[in-house]
């Protein structure tokens, strides 16, 4: 080996395994001592599998050197946010009513990651059921490797730290309201949350409007997993069974002249901090000197569509945790199991509303992208540039934190978060693209165009 | 049921789990906001036969203009 691998993207250290300029055995092994020498203090994995992931890798390496063909992510490794089930690894979702868990299954889209030679190095710390962290949580909160005296913001706040301590090759998260892009905001790195139905959502229970997706430190990177997780499962009613266009070998484009959309108007109307406006802005600028145009519009809806997300969500983790709340209440977190019991004040007119709400949103932005012939629109990815300072005491379900990403859950319309530079406590903050559904492509393509003009993928924590 | 009061909020939070008194301050504040929420999607809604018109929503985070 001639560089350290855990320096290179998940796209280069599966480019030189291929070529047989690094073992994939190498790479699992440096990936554990890093976890060993990291995790301790950042609590990012919450459970770690170094005798499977040294097998697999010996598997992997063995069979490149028969010439057999590999899979695009043969011998690279991925972190699993623990709410997602993999086969023979606990399945907690960071909680003691699941303390003892271990599924007989993959999910569909672990699957998949798996058929194209990933190997699934460790569960990934998260809030409990989705909720904020607590330290009476069945495992602490992660802490930020930009600064590990700040929390990372979740709640896939251990994949997101995990691969910002470069404790795998790549991660992957659920994002319910913004719990991909929001990590991914604040640790240096790409997450996109794809166009609804693209990946199957069997494993993470039945909210409809969760995703799993990918964090990656390249945007080339967080396609190559999304493209394997992408199939259609007959299990799942609400999977795209329609033609996807290959992510990885057409995301180099030519985006001169590409219209980006710029809500401006309602930017203005949230409270961000001076940190997260001056990364914003040089996305913008750097958007410009790509060829960009930027287009100001007015966007209308997205408090409504933001509040009918969150509805959904309590309805549903309401209805899943009903009986389980009731028998085993002292054994959730104090934090969840309030948080969990919101959706009993519902009814279901209320959550009818929510979902019409959800639909004209959805078709009203479509169309707004289609008036103005925007790409995408551009927005940062949270006010806020540290997750301590997105918690405020008192505040109930507006979730100012996630005004930006929370929309377009409902909406179901494709998002990626991408690096935008560092707030004053060295953390850093993300910008975010939002497209039309089932374009996918467009957005990665931006974004990669953006991350080989700016380079902050190359940058790495001091860990 | 609709759940606006305090005491309302704590009769049907006594039915569905055992509580203690510390968990009540926490669920009341969030299930104002919840009743917030669910107030502006009725507010939405059109009338019978009629579709849900987004020009009508906020134009800021709040969703108050």
């Amino acid at each position: 080996m001639s560089a350290n691998p855990l320096l290179l993207s998940l796209s280069e250290q599966a480019r030189l395994i291929r070529e047989g300029s690094i073992t994939s055995v190498e790479l699992v092994q440096a990936h554990l001592d890093q976890i060993s020498k990291l995790n301790p203090q950042l609590n990012s994995l919450i459970a770690v599998d170094p005798e499977g992931a040294l097998e697999q890798a010996a598997e992997i390496d063995a069979a490149r050197d028969r010439g057999e063909e590999l899979g695009p992510l043969a011998g690279v490794t991925i972190g699993v946010k623990d709410a997602v089930p993999v086969k023979g690894m606990p399945w907690t979702i960071n909680s003691r009513i699941f303390e003892n868990r271990v599924p007989e299954n993959d999910a569909p889209a672990i699957a998949r990651l798996k058929n194209a030679g990933a190997i699934i190095i460790g569960k990934a710390n998260l809030n409990e059921f989705f909720s904020r962290p607590t330290e009476s949580d069945l495992n602490p909160p992660p802490w930020n490797p930009w600064n590990p005296e700040r929390m990372s913001v979740g709640s896939s706040s251990g994949s997101g730290a995990a691969l910002a301590a470069r404790m795998a090759s790549g991660t992957i998260g659920v994002d319910g309201g913004g719990s991909v892009r929001l990590p991914a905001g604040a640790h240096n790195l790409y997450g996109i949350k794809p166009t609804h139905g693209l990946v199957s959502r069997i494993g993470v229970g039945r909210s409809e409007h969760s995703e799993i997706c990918p964090l990656g430190f390249t945007a080339l990177d967080t396609a190559m997993m999304l493209e394997a997780m992408i199939g259609y499962e007959p299990a799942d009613d609400l999977s795209w069974a329609g033609d996807v266009p290959e992510y990885a070998a057409n995301i180099d484009a030519d985006i001169s002249g590409w219209r980006i959309g710029v809500p401006r108007a309602f930017i203005d109307s949230v409270p961000n901090e001076s940190e997260v406006m001056e990364g914003f802005e040089k996305f913008l600028r750097k958007l410009e000197e790509l060829g960009c145009e930027l287009v100001e519009f007015d966007i209308q809806g997205m408090a409504e569509a933001r509040a009918a997300t969150f509805l959904t969500l309590f309805s549903n983790s309401y209805q899943r945790h009903q009986k389980t709340v009731k028998e085993d209440w002292d054994t959730y977190g104090p934090q969840s199991r309030v948080n969990l019991l919101q959706g009993a004040f519902m009814s279901s007119t209320d959550l009818i509303n929510a979902g019409d709400v959800g639909r004209a949103f959805k078709a009203y932005f479509s169309k707004k992208l289609a008036d103005l012939n925007l790409k995408a629109i551009a927005t940062p990815t949270s006010p806020f540039a540290t997750a301590e300072r997105s918690r405020r005491p008192g505040e109930h379900s507006r979730g100012i934190n996630a005004c930006y990403t929370a929309p377009f859950n409902i909406s179901g319309h494709p998002s990626i978060s991408v690096p935008a530079g560092f707030g004053e406590a060295g953390i850093p903050v993300g910008a975010m693209l939002t497209g039309e559904t089932h374009d996918d492509l467009s957005l990665l393509q931006l974004a990669h165009a953006y991350d080989e003009a700016t380079g902050w993928s190359q940058q790495s924590t001091a860990l | 049921m609709e759940f606006r009061t305090d005491e309302q909020i704590i009769a049907r939070a006594r039915q569905i789990a055992p509580l203690a008194d510390a968990d009540l301050p926490p669920l009341i504040n969030l299930v104002h906001g919840v009743r917030e929420y669910c107030d502006l999607m009725e507010s939405l809604m059109p009338e019978l036969g009629g579709d849900i018109d987004v020009t009508k929503m906020s134009h800021n985070m709040d969703g108050d203009a």
